[in-house]
């Protein structure tokens, strides 16, 4: 791996490169961000810490510019907004909230310009080389579990996309900081775990991150195959419950988690089979995380 | 999409039902249900079994709805009344929405 860690640029210089521009490697991507957003700078030194720059500018497969809106947002009421090469899809955001356009934007960038794998919304951990896919909603527990069971030593693939190779259903890791909001920034701080850049008032609420690691970065090379597939359900003062998912419906909601389902054809349309018919999914209820960590060791997949 | 006459008038007998694109469906069986791959449109179908395997008579030769009903009756041991014509004819209305089916004139 080449180039430096973020971790060791000393943040001046860090700001003052990122305002020319920088190629962030995000694996399996390589994303070139320029601002002049000092908040950003800070997050990007905070949340990608473990992650390496210098890499070459005309390589990157994403080019996000975060910046105000207008030359006087600059000063006053100042703002945020990231910038593509086509007309943005974000609402501007108060220039604090810069960590969460910069997510936004790279998040919206996967989802709809990559189309060498298989992209699903769902957080991806693995241990031993074989995987659990989270897919869900926001709010059912996806990150928050996602982040208990790396704090317990998974490794972290995603938190956001699970990237499947369709032709070997292989998972291609895209470790990024992994995005809690309200309750779940509560519920990880309470095992101790530290949440950055914290931003209050968002139009998601409180929006937090933890960093992958350095180890998550390091490994990201290697894929794991799926061994199971896990919808989380969290909710308040349920029993702990998990079932398995009669295939049809869980094929027809996992169409629907589908970033790119549609635009891969056929190609998805097998993939998305042979991945519902190979791997074993579940539905879980459970009122906390402790639960939900209980009910992912009692499948014993990971023995 | 061509106006078909619904069940009870005589010329529903003639309306011929036949798949949208010829092999462009990719099936999938499922404890639950069924998955349809159109080729011809990109699109992904889930059918409960009864509604699979009224689509699959049609996937095998271009008929009628009356004898959609009818075969559905005999395989499937329902009786062969209005309510069922009924519900073969929705059926179809709905596939043809989907662009799996076209319905022409026949006779």
């Amino acid at each position: 791996m080449s180039g430096r860690l973020i971790d060791e640029v000393e943040i001046g210089e860090l700001k003052r490169l990122l305002r020319a521009g920088i190629t962030i490697s995000a694996p399996p991507f390589q994303v070139r961000v320029q601002s002049d957003n000092s908040v950003l700078g800070e997050s990007l030194k905070r949340l990608y810490g473990a992650c390496r720059i210098d890499g070459d500018a005309q390589a990157a497969d994403f080019v996000i510019r975060v910046g105000a809106t207008s030359a006087i947002r600059r000063f006053v009421r100042r703002d945020v907004i990231a910038l593509i090469d086509t007309p943005p899809p974000f609402t501007r955001l108060p220039y604090e909230m810069a960590p969460l356009m910069f997510e936004q934007a790279l998040n919206w960038c996967v989802a709809t310009r990559t189309f060498t794998h298989l992209v699903m919304h769902a957080a991806v951990v693995a241990r031993d080389g074989k995987a659990l896919i989270i897919p869900g909603e926001s709010g059912q527990g996806k990150s928050t579990l996602c982040a208990a069971l790396v704090s317990r030593g998974w490794r972290h693939l995603s938190d956001e996309f699970a990237m499947i190779d369709p032709e070997t259903l292989e998972i291609t890791a895209h470790p990024r900081p992994i995005s809690l909001k309200n309750e779940s920034l509560e519920a990880v701080t309470a095992w101790g775990a530290a949440p950055e850049s914290v931003m209050e008032g968002t139009p998601k609420g409180t929006v937090g991150y933890l960093p992958p690691s350095m180890g998550a970065i390091e490994s990201a090379g290697q894929r794991a195959m799926p061994a199971a597939i896990l919808f989380p359900g969290y909710t308040v003062d349920s029993d702990p419950s998990i079932t398995k998912m009669e295939k049809g419906r869980a094929f027809i909601i996992l169409t629907a988690c589908s970033v790119n389902y549609r635009e891969l054809g056929e190609e998805g349309s097998k993939a998305m089979t042979r991945l519902v018919s190979r791997t074993p999914i579940y539905r879980t209820t459970y009122p906390d995380t402790a639960s939900s960590v209980g009910l992912v060791e009692s499948l014993g997949l990971w023995d | 999409m061509t106006p078909v006459v619904g069940p009870g008038d005589d010329s529903a007998t003639i309306s011929v039902v036949a798949l949208a694109s010829k092999n462009a469906l990719t099936w999938n069986d499922w404890d639950d249900g069924c998955s349809v791959f159109n080729r011809a449109t990109g699109e992904t179908h889930f059918f409960d079994l009864w509604t699979s395997y009224l689509l699959r008579l049609i996937d095998s030769e271009p008929t009628t709805v009356e004898s959609l009903a009818r075969r559905m009756a005999q395989e499937l041991d329902q009786q062969l009344d209005a309510a069922l014509r009924a519900r073969v004819f929705k059926t179809v209305q709905n596939f043809d929405s989907m662009a799996l089916v076209e319905l022409c004139p026949g006779g």
